[in-house]
């Protein structure tokens, strides 16, 4: 029906990523830290891993533990969870490489004939500094935010150049990206554009977080930095207004004073009424002694 | 003054000293047994304080405002939730909030999770319902799809407006509650509701000999009690703790984004994706349910367009095989 269903049985994962390999040794501590986070994430569409009890969907999402998905290698497997496609939701913004890693090592687990390649860390030296700031400034004629980034190296900060970097504003539930993802120039800077009419708190302050996106070769690297680049929050509580649902205090006028006048009228015909029949008994009273 | 001292032991000059012996002797004894008592006190004072001083416990505890604190385990006392607090804050709601909730019905493959979470947390058997997922055909020609129907929480809420005793109310952050210690259960407001997304409880609820004790929280309708309605609530006990309601992260599928207008901003439950509503809303052509009775809802829906999965063949619309008995 849908073009994403048609191609969803050959899902191209790059070279590179493909050859990608997990960063530590899956054991036992890793594979129940895998099952766990299985259980809640992916159990209710791929059922319990060599029992396939999976969910029947077009595409079939398939058993973890058959030759299907045993043949992806890790670096797919943590591609798909990564990313997503159709059916399968992404899981990016969900779990943490690591976590994904060990997903990848519990859906091993029931592959007796699986035997992994670790990621040589190697890598992780590489990387020259010993330390990474990120500093954020706003140029509000054009309406940017430069993120400036540098490492340590040596005792003199230097700009880190070619890496990954996002910007994104805090909401309530989560981070709310700005712009795409941009890679730094060799002064270590990037721009971002932020929209005009972004939504910031009662005083116009938006906080913005900005991330490295390599988290393999940096780990979590982040800045929190507070600018009014925002729209004023001035939204009213909705039960400001009067209306006919809100608390007694906030019914509409023209209700108050019409219950309160029908009442006022309803007791005052009922005391003049008694009032009249107590002047024709003193009338009457006047009447007979006379 | 021999002689004075003769009359004051014969009890001749009772103005200048006391010469009652019976009132003195008295008068010492008192002094002496409140001297005993006294000393007593200090002394069982001191045997409980060296006694229990050996096997002072401490706990850490975490303050108010972040701090790890160490104090002994025999102050510790526990604190049970004050039904008036629970009232009050439930009245109020969270400040400077309005929830929305988005509805993408092209994702909704009826997994019925949003449904078990939901029952699960509010204590519902199976067969009642706050949020509910329709199998739906809007005519002969066209395709069916699913459709999970929670209430609105309507900004011009009727159900508000018939209630007679204030036991339902709509709240600064837009979510529509009730209070079961109010409602007399007239159903006047399962009357008004032009979404049928209120329940009654016709029988003893599910579990309500394990919650007699539990106090009521309003925000999270439990314990639910006989007598009374019950509704969607938005999870509002999730949201005061910054987490997305039960159903939006039950579902496995990506059908329901939750968030706050104020923020322009809506958190998918499942990608944990958050995105702008403004732009959600029209890129896809959101619409809500029944605009034209002015109710104003708070929910938005998706158009069940290229739909992400084949509607299954053994359900039609209008069956309902969703439950067991």
């Amino acid at each position: 029906m849908s073009g994403l269903k048609s191609t969803a049985q050959e899902w191209e994962v790059s070279e590179d990523k493909q050859q990608r390999l997990a960063p530590f040794a899956f054991n036992d501590q890793s594979v129940t830290a895998g099952e766990e986070l299985y259980n809640t994430n992916c159990i209710s569409c791929h059922g319990n891993p060599g029992q396939g009890n999976y969910q029947q969907l077009d595409p079939i999402p398939g058993d973890p533990a058959t030759e299907k998905i045993q043949s992806n290698s890790d670096g797919s497997i943590y591609y798909k969870i990564y990313e997503g496609k159709g059916l399968m939701p992404s899981f990016r913004n969900i779990l943490a490489p690591d976590e994904i890693w060990e997903v990848v090592a519990y859906i091993r687990s029931f592959n007796d004939s699986y035997k992994q390649l670790v990621a040589e860390v190697q890598k992780l030296e590489n990387v020259r500094w010993s330390e990474i700031k990120i500093l954020l400034a706003l140029n509000r004629e054009n309406k940017e935010l430069t993120a400036t980034v540098k490492g340590l190296e040596e005792d003199k900060w230097t700009p880190v150049p070619n890496t990954g970097l996002i910007v994104a504003a805090e909401r309530y539930f989560g981070q709310l990206q700005i712009d795409e993802e941009k890679l730094t120039d060799e002064k270590g800077m990037a721009s971002f554009t932020y929209p005009e009419n972004i939504k910031g708190d009662t005083l116009g302050h938006v906080k913005l977080q900005s991330m490295l996106t390599d988290q393999d070769l940096f780990g979590r690297v982040s800045t929190d930095t507070t600018f009014r680049i925002g729209m004023l929050n001035d939204a009213q509580p909705l039960n400001k207004e009067r209306a006919l649902w809100n608390s007694n205090k906030k019914a509409p006028l023209w209700l108050i004073i019409s219950y309160i006048s029908v009442v006022l009228a309803v007791w005052g015909f009922i005391f003049y009424v008694l009032f009249q029949l107590r002047k024709i008994y003193f009338a009457g009273k006047k009447e007979t002694v006379n | 003054m021999e002689e004075e001292k003769r009359k004051s032991l014969s009890g001749e000059n009772n103005e200048k000293t006391s010469g009652n012996p019976r009132r003195d002797f008295l008068k010492k004894f008192g002094l002496l047994g409140a001297a005993a008592a006294t000393g007593g006190a200090a002394i069982y004072t001191g045997y409980r304080y060296e006694h229990s001083k050996g096997k002072h416990e401490t706990v850490k505890v975490l303050t108010d405002d972040n701090r790890l604190v160490e104090i002994p385990a025999d102050q510790v006392k526990d604190v049970t939730s004050d039904l008036k607090v629970l009232q009050t804050r439930g009245r109020e709601g969270i400040k400077s909030r309005r929830w929305v909730m988005v509805i993408d019905l092209s994702k909704c493959r009826n997994a019925r999770q949003c449904v078990n979470a939901c029952q699960s947390a509010h204590q519902l058997r199976p067969y009642e319902y706050h949020i509910n997922t329709l199998i739906m055909k809007e005519d002969q020609g066209t395709p069916p799809y699913f459709m999970p129907k929670p209430c609105q929480h309507c900004d011009n809420p009727p159900c508000v407006s018939v209630c007679p005793v204030d036991a339902t109310f709509k709240r600064q952050d837009g979510i529509v509650l009730i209070d079961n210690e109010r409602c007399i259960g007239c159903r006047f407001c399962i009357a008004a509701c032009p979404y049928s997304a209120r329940i009654f409880h016709w029988e003893k609820p599910k579990n309500a000999e394990a919650n007699k004790d539990m106090t009521y929280d309003v925000e999270l309708n439990v314990p639910q009690k006989k007598g009374t309605i019950t509704k969607c609530l938005f999870s509002a006990d999730r949201l005061r703790e910054g987490e997305l309601p039960y159903c939006v992260s039950a579902c496995p599928n990506g059908v329901f984004y939750f968030g706050d207008e104020n923020e322009d901003a809506v958190t998918n439950g499942t990608t944990k994706e958050t995105v702008r509503l403004s732009t959600l809303l029209e890129d896809n052509g959101a619409y809500r349910l029944m605009p034209e009775l002015g109710t104003d809802p708070r929910v938005y829906y998706l158009p069940p367009r290229n739909r992400l999965f084949d509607f299954p063949e053994d359900q039609q619309p209008g069956e309902h095989k969703d439950f067991i008995l």
